[in-house]
């Protein structure tokens, strides 16, 4: 009995120690070794640079590099997760986590808030890289973009789309993504039913009562989250030619005739083209829908056109029926935004920036972005997939009249936050000049508690 | 008479039956999407029956090469059931069971590492390494400081044993934003975040006051009269505590064990804050089907089942631990 | 046993609870004081009661608030009642125990987040309760304001009512089978030997499960921020408001959210004082 007791607390006492072992270290070997390579003199590059591979032309690191990647899924950047992965063969590690595009913002957020972030590269759109710019949480990237523009032709992607990735002439990211919202239409259906294809609010509004007694779903937004409210809204109260904050003091602009007009647009749309089902379909769902002729007429995001022609998640008789138009408008421009994606560095990051900046160069290079192509939009001028969908034109014609980029002032963030969660409520009948006047207090309350208001 | 009684017990069987599936269908009804293929899972009429059937969503969580052969895998899980379950019959047996209880330990983690060998495991995988991790941990550091606390809270009738045991009934009282702000920002400053030790510390530190309670109830159990007689052939306190009180205590540990087992698998506040990138099955899980992008419903179905199998299995194998520990527990708390 | 062994068995408890619980609520208070902002960590300033004045003015703290008491105060009771019923009907049957009571010990052992995930899924399009829903009602289900509490303190019912079963079970475990016949041989009918003979034996284990649940109730998050997190803020409970004001990519107000958490703190407290005062007294009285 005594023997048996001590050699069991023995044992015990072992298999805390090893747990404890294993508790404590990181999971993860190839981090001890990146720590290695962060705590080794950075090497200036040695006469005889070994390039990686094709699909990712970049030196091959002496010592392993590990990044963990935090970002927000979509086909596209799928693609472009697959293309970062490619630089494994330059001795790199990737550890890519996705979360629902909010959680993602979340955690990002939250770990690069710490200032030791875990993340070594986040992946994101402009008006998160703005937010987070605005932050001082990620590293201005000038430096490193004239270091390696020549060898990579970063002047390939026009100024317009680094504008949007840049605060007070700092560039954070290397926009890889280029996206918008327009008008997805099931051609034959349309044709069909004689409807055409709506060009301004009211027109899509009018269709929906055909459309529903015919049995389709009427024009479709997507309206599932308060971020994806916000968007909207922005949308179409840009199309009514008016931005939802001074861009400069902060002050709302958005509680005014237009502001509630704007939310009243929205309101039509969820009681005359759908009802409070229209709340419980996601972007995915929303795709979905399309796919397999749920949806006929409606507003989704660009890079889901390549969707429409997926052979395997497409029904036969919608496959290749869909077609895309400018994004609708309230009068002035086209309720359409213009989002470019890339990947950022976090301003704290505990490897060596030079070498995450180089898995990025590598998975944005003309070829990734020839691959990527086949998924949606990419920056790149004149990079093209034959496989890529067909929305090239609605794309760029929603970008170039749209209500253009989300706001960048530092209080933009708190009124996107407050809009959404103000709007959504909509859907449970609020009624839009309460909405709008309740994000206006709460934004005002909020803005000011932070002193992000001049 | 005698159809009174029999349609009393008819009645009785029926509303248990009722009540079972109720407290089951949620999962049936998962295990089902999980096996289905997307145009069933999508459809707006639930499909219940007659459709093919598909291992695809628990290849698509488990693992990142879609070409894995699941039938391969199925003989690996199998073989490796089979080598632990004849090794806990043979311990039951055996006059030293300890050595057949660490080999079933060791077989387990020969599997996963089998497995995470031989096939192209996904994240979930390495999530699932740190789930058992930081439970197992979790278990054996909580335990072990709970014993030596609720045997001296046990035994000692001074006033601050009463002023503990009334403090970690407040503890256990306060919500877990009360801790894991400060965790956060103390851990940053430590620069101890994203490792699976300090979620190992947050919840060791969360369920102290549940465990030193419950092990509390289990040693006021066990008569005073023994250790004080190892004590008078000369042992100390210590071991008379080591060699012959927790040797009684196993029903106790058990059953306390499996109350923090719960715990620490569940968790999902603390490893979504404390750890970016080091995370378990539960965050793994919302990660997958939570908000707007749905991975599939029927590969976030996968996930719920397959997370929710282990811990299934180890709770109905101990589950008289469990009811015994409560009323212990419960009567005396 | 003596003073000093007393210490040195129960150090690593006390310490352990001590650093890692004492101290992180000592910094929560001192944090709520500070004006600390999730996007700066490093610069804050004192600024006294300013955060709990403006929660206790925030129309959201008092909406949480008000749904987290509605929570506890509906899902508590139904849990016990339901807990005791199930054990009460369990406790009559002979063979087959164990099956039925590792059946209806599910919905406890399931993760809680994995649980709401598999409750939200039941009630979305497709799923099999929706379409239920609809075939009597006529109109497609869907989960809005309205309807979203209800299945959250559906979900809570079906999550806590086994804990609540197998403590009252195995409690009645312990009920002497001839205490019950000797009640029925004079007389009584089950509904008197049940409140005179099984609760009284009950009550400690009742009580037990009283308080834990009604503490776990007022903590709960995995599920509401599943169900309510992104969508429906009118419905979230305190610890889901902290969570969003306090790590919200947008606004992360922490200085804030450490008042919640302390106001949350003194909420549970209040009721909670007089509890602990009481159990005080009896540990003191059983050990003299």
């Amino acid at each position: 009995m005594k023997a048996r007791t001590k050699t069991g607390r023995v044992l015990a006492a072992l298999a805390i120690g090893s747990l404890f072992v294993a508790a404590c270290g990181s999971d993860d070997e190839a981090a001890d070794t990146a720590t290695e390579a962060t705590t080794a003199p950075a090497e200036e590059s040695e006469p005889e640079v070994v390039l990686a591979s094709d699909e990712c032309a970049i030196p091959v690191s002496a010592d392993v590099v590990a990044i963990d990647v935090m970002g927000w899924e979509f086909p596209i950047i799928t693609q472009y997760a697959a293309e970062l992965k490619e630089c494994e063969a330059a001795n790199y590690s990737f550890n890519i986590q996705f979360l629902d595009s909010k959680e993602a913002q979340n955690q990002i957020n939250l770990d690069l808030a710490t200032g030791a972030p875990s993340y070594e590269m986040v992946q994101g759109s402009n008006q998160f890289i703005v937010e987070l710019a605005n932050k001082g949480l990620l590293l201005p990237l000038n430096d490193l973009i004239d270091k390696y523009r020549d060898q990579f032709g970063l002047d390939n992607i026009p100024q317009g789309m680094w504008d949007l990735v840049t605060v007070d002439g700092k560039i954070y990211s290397i926009p890889m993504v280029a996206n918008t919202q327009h008008v997805f239409y099931n051609e034959e259906v349309l044709n069909k039913l004689g409807i055409a294809v709506p060009k301004t609010y009211d027109e899509a509004i009018t269709a929906c009562p055909k459309l529903i007694e015919a049995g389709y779903a009427g024009f479709e937004m997507m309206l599932s989250a308060d971020w994806a409210w916000q968007i909207e809204y922005d949308n179409v109260l840009g199309s009514l030619g008016v931005k939802p904050i001074d861009n400069t003091t902060g002050q709302p602009n958005f509680n005014s005739a237009e502001g509630v007009k704007a939310a009243q647009i929205l309101s039509d749309i969820v009681s005359k083209c759908g009802g409070k089902t229209i709340g419980t379909y996601s972007t995915d769902d929303v795709q979905n829908a399309f796919q397999t002729g749920e949806y006929v007429l409606g507003h989704l995001w660009a890079s889901r056109a390549a969707a429409m022609d997926d052979a395997e998640a497409t029904t036969p008789e919608v496959l290749g029926k869909v077609k895309f138009a400018p994004a609708l408008t309230g009068g002035t421009v086209l309720g359409a935004p213009a989002y470019v994606d890339g990947y950022a560095i976090p301003a704290k990051v505990g490897v060596d920036a030079e070498k995450v900046f180089l898995a990025m160069l590598g998975a944005t290079d003309d070829e990734s972005q020839t691959a990527a192509a086949k998924f949606g939009g990419v920056t790149r001028s004149g990079v093209s997939n034959p496989e890529g969908p067909r929305n090239g034109e609605a794309l760029n014609v929603s970008t170039s009249k749209g209500r253009g980029a989300d706001q960048t002032h530092p209080a933009a963030a708190i009124y996107r936050a407050e809009i959404g969660k103000a709007l959504i409520k909509i859907l449970d009948g609020a009624s839009a000049a309460d909405a709008i006047a309740a994000a206006e207090a709460a934004y005002l309350k909020e803005a000011k508690a932070q002193n992000l208001l001049s | 008479m005698g159809l009174k009684r029999v349609t009393q017990r008819g009645a009785l069987h029926l509303s248990l039956i009722v009540i079972v599936v109720w407290s089951v269908l949620p999962l049936l009804w998962t295990f089902q999407t999980s096996i289905k293929f997307t145009r069933d899972v999508a459809s707006r009429v639930p499909v219940l029956w007659g459709y093919d059937t598909t291992a695809a969503a628990y290849r698509a969580y488990w693992f990142d090469d879609q070409t894995t052969n699941m039938w391969q895998v199925l003989l690996v899980l199998l073989v490796s059931i089979a080598l632990i379950t004849s090794l806990a019959i043979v311990s039951r047996r055996s006059k030293r069971p300890w050595i057949w209880h660490l080999l079933v330990v060791a077989s387990i983690i020969a599997s996963l590492a089998y497995v995470s060998r031989s096939f192209d495991t996904s994240d979930q995988f390495r999530f699932l390494i740190n789930s058992l991790v930081v439970t197992v941990a979790t278990i054996c550091v909580s335990i072990g400081i709970g014993l030596f606390g609720g045997y001296g809270l046990a035994r000692y009738s001074g006033k601050s044993g009463a002023g503990i045991l009334i403090a970690a009934l407040a503890f256990r009282a306060l919500p877990r934003f009360a801790f894991v702000l400060p965790f956060f920002i103390i851990a940053k400053y430590l620069g101890l975040l994203d490792s699976r030790a300090v979620i190992v510390l947050a919840l060791v530190a969360v369920n102290q006051p549940f465990t030193i309670w419950m092990l509390r109830t289990f040693f006021l159990e066990v008569p005073k009269e023994l250790e004080e007689a190892a004590m008078m052939d000369g042992a100390t306190r210590l071991q008379a505590f080591l060699r012959v009180v927790i040797p009684t205590m196993k029903p106790g540990i058990i059953a306390t064990s499996l109350f923090t087992l719960l715990l620490a698998y569940n968790e999902f506040l603390f490893v979504r804050v404390l750890a970016p990138t080091n995370w378990t099955l539960p965050v793994g899980i919302v990660a997958l089907a939570g908000g707007e992008s749905s991975k599939g419903i029927a590969e976030a179905a996968a996930a719920a089942v397959s997370i929710t199998l282990p811990i299934v299995v180890v709770i109905v194998l101990f589950q008289k631990h469990l009811v015994k520990g409560l009323g212990t527990g419960a009567v005396k708390g | 046993m003596d003073r000093r062994s007393f210490t040195f068995f129960v150090l690593p408890s006390v310490s352990v609870m001590t650093m890692l619980m004492v101290v992180p609520l000592g910094t929560t208070i001192w944090l709520s004081l500070t004006d600390l902002l999730l996007r700066d960590l490093d610069n804050s300033s004192f600024i006294g009661l300013a955060n709990y004045s403006e929660v206790l003015r925030d129309p959201a703290f008092w909406r949480a608030t008000r749904f987290t008491l509605a929570f506890v105060a509906i899902t508590v009771p139904i849990e016990m009642t339901l807990g005791i019923t199930f054990a009460l009907l369990l406790d009559r049957v002979g063979r087959g125990r164990s099956i039925y009571l590792a059946a209806i010990l599910l919905p406890f052992i399931v993760t809680p987040v994995v649980g709401t995930l598999l409750f939200r899924n039941l009630f979305s399009r497709g799923g099999l309760v929706s379409w239920l829903i609809e075939l009597v009602t006529g109109t497609p289900f869907v989960i809005d304001g309205s309807n979203v509490r209800f299945l959250i303190m559906l979900h809570a019912v079906w999550h806590v009512t086994p804990f609540a079963f197998v403590a009252v079970f195995a409690g009645l475990q312990t009920l002497p089978q001839e205490r019950v016949e000797a009640a029925a041989i004079d007389g009584g009918k089950f509904r008197e030997i049940f409140w005179h003979v099984t609760i009284p034996h009950l009550k400690s284990i009742l009580f037990f499960v009283a308080i834990i649940s009604i503490m776990d109730s007022y903590r709960v998050f995995d599920s509401v921020f599943v169900f309510a997190g992104n969508r429906f803020d009118d419905s979230h409970t305190l610890s889901v408001y902290n969570s969003v004001v306090a790590l919200d990519a947008k606004i992360g107000r922490l200085g804030k959210g450490h008042a919640i958490a302390v106001l949350t703190v003194i909420g549970i407290f209040a009721a909670l004082v007089p509890f602990l005062v009481r159990s005080y007294k009896e540990q003191i009285a059983d050990r003299t």
